[in-house]
């Protein structure tokens, strides 16, 4: 499954979006979307769980959590060179 | 849950009533203005939370400290759950004291509640979110926590200096172009 697919399907399963996650544009500001910083919590748990990285805390930041593009760049990075 | 809504709706209510009854005194009396945040926490998403990710969850967003005072609630026969929601509203009232940028990464465990022998909650800050307030000048945080079967809710409150600097810089720049 190509990454931003399964990230939206974390999204769809743990962020408690208002709009549909499998259609939600990559800049489209999660929490403006209806995302609590609670689910964001699950929504990085559950990422965690399925990339095999663990995010460090300097990438626990509303730039990272905020949208499918932020997520996806922290995740390249956390799986860079495997 | 209807009276769950009305026990909420009053704990709002006392609060806005004291923070427009504060602002208004500080209005007359020229105090410092107060940075506040507020949050509220559906204790059933704790325990999802719980039963999804388990201990990952719980040693990921509490400290060391917070899981023992919850685990006491527990082992005492009572329902840790609701305790465990009000901790996490309580780290988000304090994140919207420290108003942190889109790119400030501030960890769940930076921001610690810790009980005093009396029962009351304070705030301990740790690596960023620390920074974050000693870069705005708030000497402390008080926090408050609340909570039902249902619903966890918690205010932060903080001082802030600047009207108090500003105060002094008018004062000094009044001397310096003054005779």
């Amino acid at each position: 499954m190509p990454m931003n697919e399964a990230i939206r399907d974390i999204l769809k399963g743990h962020a408690r979006l208002r709009a549909d996650a499998s259609s939600i544009a990559e800049d489209t500001d999660l929490y403006k979307a209806g995302m609590t910083s609670h689910a964001s919590v699950n929504v990085m748990l559950a990422l965690e769980s399925r990339f095999d990285v663990e995010f460090p805390d300097r990438m626990l930041s509303r730039e990272v959590f905020g949208t499918v593009a932020g997520i996806r760049a922290a995740i390249e990075e956390l799986t860079a060179g495997r | 849950m209807i009276a769950d809504y009305d026990r909420l709706a009053n704990i709002l209510r006392a609060y806005y009533t004291a923070r427009v009854s504060f602002e208004r005194r500080r209005h007359y009396s020229n105090l410092a203005p107060l940075r506040s945040g507020t949050d509220i926490v559906d204790v059933r998403n704790v325990a999802d939370s719980i039963r999804t990710f388990g201990e990952r969850y719980l040693r990921r967003v509490f400290t060391r400290d917070e899981l023992k005072y919850c685990a006491s609630i527990a082992n005492e026969g009572g329902d840790s759950v609701p305790h465990l929601a009000a901790r996490f509203a309580a780290k988000e009232s304090v994140m919207k004291v420290l108003r942190p940028g889109p790119s400030d990464a501030i960890a769940w465990k930076s921001i610690e509640i810790i009980r005093g022998p009396s029962g009351s909650c304070a705030v301990r800050l740790h690596g960023h979110a620390r920074a974050l307030a000693r870069r705005a000048g708030l000497s402390g945080i008080a926090v408050s926590l609340s909570h039902e079967q249902r619903y966890a809710v918690a205010v932060a409150i903080a001082v802030e200096p600047s009207s108090m600097k500003a105060g002094v810089c008018d004062r000094a720049t009044r001397r310096s172009t003054c005779p």
